[in-house]
């Protein structure tokens, strides 16, 4: 690991409570490696992914959460509450999310087979009707995603609408592997992402609100959509 | 011998971590009777006292994130940390359990002198400021999904917190759906950031679900892996033990037997004295 990575900005607005993030903001500083990565982003920043359906761009306010206590502090502006992939199996958080009366998107996470995505959904009992599921790659190996058609496959089988976070894919959360080669790191990939979603008839695309499609991804799904609607 | 140069390993009046003699945490994976943990804990530390290894009891109070939610989670927060309590004092010995949220942490902290990270949770800052501020020891679990560096920077960040008693735990990486790989590499990293390296011998050895419903695994290759992790060189052993283990109420088919933790054991008091 080197010793003279770059420090990266802190993580964020937490939005639990203020004191909080300025913890997160005063750790963060004397960090030898950075520590950012999307799940910390998620977990301690208020949310503002915007998810394009074939209609265009959702605007509703989207919050991802990791503990009970943290779905319980949601306000009410939340319309969506975003499980991350590590807390796709953990049952309390499970059942606060479905207790909360909200839409939920579910995220498969990277070590879990998309077949054993069948229990976690079960866990969320009658809330699976407010359920969205989302693909965010499978673990091959270190700080790399696959996007196994299969996968897609197996989690429309389960009957709700599906996401493809696609930032996810291109740039894996957390410290990257050292070794990791550098081709990965281009949203070049996107098109082929988004080739594959389209195939599948995926619902939803995902990416954080500071990242932008290119035109030619953008023209891509757009086509995508027509031809479905 | 010192971690960082900021600890001596002592995570108890009884046990300090070294890297010529083994520490070994060992418990049945879920907390399932107070019997059960109590009749473990008694064989572990006579077994550890004879081979001259430090002992910590682990067992789990809530197996939060089984693979079905129809399967045992175990006696809860509360029932599970008095059982801790109590077998701490009875035995003298250094207990260990694992917390999956910041108040989890709070409550076991006062208990317990190591609180684990789970693997699927091991870069949830505040889950690990949580375990930082209880001043005890952090066991830190590398995910299944994460590069070794990204563990790593999470015990920099305990660390950075004001706790520098950390460990890294090695317990094998995603390889495909279902399956996982120990990458002793990973070891070797761990080692070289200064802070105190942990295989865990039994859950590196699980086929993440593939039985039906539940998490299987590969119980025969326990004791080859954990021979492999002392050869490399660790400084402790994690090993999930139940006196039997098929009728174990999760984990079923990677915890070991006694007489298997005792070949282990053995096996790598021979390698360490080679």
């Amino acid at each position: 690991m080197s010793q003279t990575t770059p420090l990266l900005p802190p993580a964020g607005t937490c939005f639990v409570d203020a004191v909080n993030s300025q913890f997160h903001r005063n750790i963060t500083s004397v960090l030898r490696a950075p520590l950012l990565g999307a799940t910390q982003w998620r977990v301690s920043k208020k949310t503002s992914d915007k998810m394009m359906d074939r209609r265009g761009w959702v605007q509703s306010v989207c919050m991802t959460a990791t503990t009970p206590e943290q779905i319980a502090a949601l306000p009410e502006s939340c319309e969506r509450i975003y499980i991350p992939g590590e807390f796709c199996r953990q049952g309390d958080v499970l059942s606060a999310a479905a207790a909360a009366g909200k839409v939920i998107l579910l995220e498969r996470g990277a070590f879990l087979a998309p077949s054993d995505l069948t229990r976690a959904v079960e866990k969320l009992g009658e809330a699976k009707s407010r359920l969205i599921l989302v693909e965010a790659g499978s673990a091959f190996g270190y700080s790399d995603r696959v996007l196994d058609p299969r996968a897609l496959e197996v989690m429309l089988s389960l009957g709700c609408p599906l996401a493809l976070n696609l930032d996810a894919l291109v740039q894996p959360a957390g410290t990257p592997y050292e070794h990791r080669p550098a081709w990965m790191n281009t949203a070049h990939f996107d098109i082929a992402f988004i080739r594959t979603a389209s195939a599948f008839h995926v619902h939803y695309l995902i990416l954080p609100a500071d990242r932008e499609l290119a035109p030619e991804a953008l023209d891509l799904w757009s086509s995508a959509v027509r031809k479905l609607s | 011998m010192s971690f960082n140069h900021k600890w001596n390993g002592a995570i108890h009046p009884n046990v300090t971590l070294s890297s010529t003699n083994l520490t070994v945490i060992a418990g049945p994976c879920m907390f399932e009777s107070r019997e059960l943990g109590f009749g473990v804990a008694e064989k572990m530390k006579t077994l550890c006292a004879e081979l001259g290894f430090g002992y910590v009891f682990k067992s789990s109070y809530d197996k939060a994130n089984r693979t079905s939610g129809n399967t045992a989670r175990g006696p809860g927060l509360e029932k599970g940390l008095q059982w801790l309590q109590e077998l701490r004092a009875h035995y003298g010995v250094p207990v260990l359990t694992d917390v999956h949220t910041p108040v989890q942490a709070k409550e076991a902290g006062q208990v317990v002198d190591v609180v684990q990270v789970p693997a699927f949770l091991c870069d949830q800052r505040d889950l690990l400021a949580a375990c930082a501020e209880t001043g005890k020891t952090v066991q830190i679990k590398k995910g299944q999904h994460s590069p070794p560096e990204q563990v790593i920077a999470c015990a920099d960040y305990v660390s950075a917190c004001g706790n520098p008693k950390v460990l890294l735990c090695e317990r094998g990486s995603s390889f495909g759906y279902n399956n996982l790989v120990v990458d002793f590499r990973n070891v070797m990293l761990m080692q070289r950031s200064g802070y105190a390296t942990v295989f865990d011998g039994t859950h590196a050895a699980q086929l993440p679900g593939a039985g039906s419903g539940q998490s299987s695994g590969l119980r025969d290759m326990v004791p080859g892996l954990c021979a492999a992790a002392a050869a490399v060189g660790i400084h402790a052993l994690f090993l999930e033990v139940h006196p039997n283990p098929e009728k174990a109420l999760s984990d079923a088919s990677t915890q070991v037997n006694f007489e298997t933790a005792e070949q282990i054991l053995r096996r790598v008091r021979q390698l360490q004295a080679g």
